[in-house]
């Protein structure tokens, strides 16, 4: 209250008058209106009580006996207060009320903050060393391929640009030599050239029954483990595809298809018992062989006891290859997120820790951060977020241990047997309800488990993919000794050509096989069920898209890409 | 005479209402009349009539406005609202029947206005 008005108020007043008013009000604390509005009739029933008296010290001494009425002004600020909030409307008073309760329930997050906050982890298991320990099989260390695999990559020679691009990424692996420039083809005969020595080593890696790797990572955190091999593997595998089409070019067809065996094999290397990533490129690698096989079956005729040697190489491989995706490397990783997220209460039940996401590089790569400080406020914030939504350490690993167990079971069965059951994933784990009170409590269960299910159909496309270059092989062998193709898949196998029917995943039947003029054609119905009779999907600019959902997925004969450089030319 | 502060409180709301139910008036004269009216007999400590009065505007027993007094000085002026003259009918009814059963005790009569 303003010290001028109060002034006003008072004029005629004894001293003592004014400063116990004062003191009251002061006391009482109460809304500013209020507070006036006591202090006028406070200081009206002091002019009245002192109406009567003549002079100065008679008022003085009235004012007394009138302060002494009133009582104690803690007292009366108290009880006046009391009343009039009594009087405030019930409007005010529900406002006030809220303010309070968020008051009350902002304090009681802070402190149930603090209290996640000082939560601490219990680290027990070393799951590196164990991830470590399943993928490395009793076997001697000569059988290992890792080492010569790091020899290989010491000795590369790095990828050349062109305009200002990497040219593996300006050039697809599904092209043939006559589709590159003369610039590209020039670059990549004298990358090979560079690489020749890596390539050797690294095909010798191939050779090795075995691979396992020494692991490192920031904080001992399984999701930081480091694997630059993975890059570099990828590249070399691409390398040794280009140089067996060159080769098949040339009429080098023997060290052509040890080309394509070797990045098959490395590919090979990549799966098991390894993380998904690792099995992802593993199998990128086995599909870049048999796209390379594809092309140089189109592009290069080949005769028939090569190509029995090709294929018999190539049905070993497939015999001992695994087209199952192994999820235990990927259970230990969320068991290490569990132990150095959560903490253990004794009960199991323990609940996320705020920061403990700061131990982890998850998603720090996509994001531009000015410095570790700003990284590690945005992770802090993100994993309080987490803390006060997440479901606790017990629900949240059985929720995690049930979807992983679905997901093994659903590897033993077909992509058709799925769809015949009429089969959702999203469904069965609860994905599909993607309310935000359920995101928020299992939040990362939401982001990683809908990846599995394709994951899983990525792993039966490899198989089918393998078996049709085999069976095209086989079909091609045919042709050159009998004349004529096949009329249908039995007579290759009648004929000894393979041993079986290779069956398609998609529809739990043969693939589709059709004799054509002067060709023959070899789908799978694809991941729509249906024979859309051996169309390919090309998108708006012409380009086939190998794995559409909207068409048939034909190996033979290789669906061509829009003709990009033979344009140029 | 000066009575016990749990016994006056008890009253003090009903003798509000029953001298305000004779004319609206401010604090001052309210006390004033209290004393007057009940021969000195009843006097509401300054410090009890103020917070009563705020309590009873509260359970809208009665209302107060600001009016200009003839000093020129705004006082706050209470009147009995409707609502609160039921309640002081109500409570002096009470007090009645209160007075009746204190005079069988005592042997003395103690009859409300």
């Amino acid at each position: 209250m303003k010290r001028k008005d109060s002034k006003k108020l008072f004029a005629g007043l004894p001293l003592v008058a004014g400063e116990y008013i004062r003191l009251v009000i002061k006391k009482m604390g109460y809304r500013r209106k209020v507070r006036e509005d006591v202090q006028a009739e406070l200081a009206a029933h002091f002019e009245d009580a002192l109406r009567d008296c003549n002079n100065e010290q008679e008022k003085e001494q009235k004012a007394q006996k009138v302060i002494e009425a009133f009582g104690d002004a803690k007292m009366l600020a108290i009880l006046l207060r009391r009343a009039k909030k009594r009087c405030r409307p019930l409007w005010r008073t529900v406002i006030v009320r809220c303010f309070q309760t968020i008051d009350i329930a902002f304090i009681c997050l802070v402190l149930y903050c603090i209290y996640l906050s000082l939560g601490k982890p219990t680290i027990s298991v070393n799951y590196i060393q164990r991830a470590g320990e399943i993928a490395r099989p009793v076997a001697d260390e000569s059988l290992n391929a890792a080492p010569l695999y790091l020899k290989a990559f010491e000795m590369d020679v790095e990828e050349p640009n062109i305009a200002g691009k990497k040219l593996l990424k300006v050039i697809s692996g599904k092209q043939t030599p006559a589709e590159l420039t003369e610039e590209e083809l020039v670059l990549m005969k004298q990358w090979i050239a560079d690489n020749n020595d890596a390539l050797e080593i690294f095909k010798q890696a191939t050779n090795k029954p075995y691979c396992w790797w020494k692991r490192q990572a920031k904080n001992n955190v399984m999701f930081n483990v480091l694997m630059p091999e993975l890059s570099k593997i990828r590249n070399f595998g691409k390398l040794l595809c280009w140089r067996a089409k060159l080769d098949a070019v040339t009429g080098h067809v023997d060290e052509t298809f040890d080309d394509v065996l070797a990045c098959y094999r490395a590919g090979m290397h990549l799966k098991g018992p390894r993380s998904l990533i690792q099995q992802l490129v593993g199998i990128a690698m086995e599909a870049f062989a048999c796209n390379t096989s594809f092309i140089i079956l189109q592009e290069k005729e080949i005769d028939s006891p090569k190509l029995q040697a090709f294929q018999n190489e190539f049905k070993k491989l497939i015999a001992s290859d695994t087209f199952t995706v192994n999820f235990e490397v990927e259970k230990f990783c969320f068991y290490d997120f569990i132990q150095r997220c959560f903490t253990d209460n004794g009960r199991g039940s323990g609940h996320f820790i705020p920061g403990s996401l700061n131990l982890m590089d998850l998603g720090k790569g996509n994001i531009d951060f000015e410095d570790s400080n700003q990284w590690n406020a945005v992770n802090y914030t993100v994993s309080l977020g987490f803390a006060l939504t997440t479901a606790n350490r017990r629900e949240t690993i059985t929720k995690y241990e049930k979807a992983y167990d679905k997901y093994e079971e659903w590897t033993k069965t077909t992509p058709y047997q799925k769809h015949q059951a009429n089969f959702d994933a999203g469904r069965e784990l609860g994905l599909a309800d993607r309310s935000f009170v359920k995101v928020a409590r299992y939040p990362l269960y939401y982001i990683l488990m809908p990846a599995m299910e394709r994951v899983i159909e990525i792993s039966c496309r490899i198989k089918v993919h393998a078996k049709a270059v085999v069976t095209t092989l086989a079909i091609i062998r045919y042709k050159q000794d009998k004349g004529d193709y096949p009329e249908t898949l039995e007579q290759l196998v009648e004929a000894g050509y393979v041993k079986e029917i290779p069956m398609d995943p998609w529809s739990d039947k043969p693939l589709v096989y059709k004799k054509t003029e002067g060709n023959f054609i070899l789908y799978s119905v694809g991941s729509n069920f249906k024979d859309d009779g051996g169309e390919v999907f090309r998108d708006d600019k012409g380009k086939v898209k190998q794995w559409a959902d909207e068409s048939d997925w034909v190996f033979w004969p290789v669906p061509k890409e829009k003709a990009r450089n033979n344009e140029k030319k | 005479m000066k009575f016990e502060s749990q016994l006056l409180k008890g009253i003090a709301p009903a003798v509000v209402l029953e001298i305000l139910s004779r004319g609206q008036m401010y604090g001052y004269e309210l006390s004033q009349a209290i004393e007057q009216r009940s021969s000195e007999i009843l006097t509401l400590g300054k410090g009890t009539l103020y917070p009563l009065l705020y309590n009873l505007e509260a359970k809208k027993l009665v209302k107060g406005k600001w009016e200009d007094s003839p000093s020129g000085r705004k006082r706050r002026y209470y009147s009995i609202t409707s609502k609160g003259k039921e309640h002081l009918a109500a409570q002096k009814a009470q007090l009645k029947e209160l007075a009746a059963g204190l005079k069988f005790v005592f042997g003395f009569g103690v009859v409300p206005a």
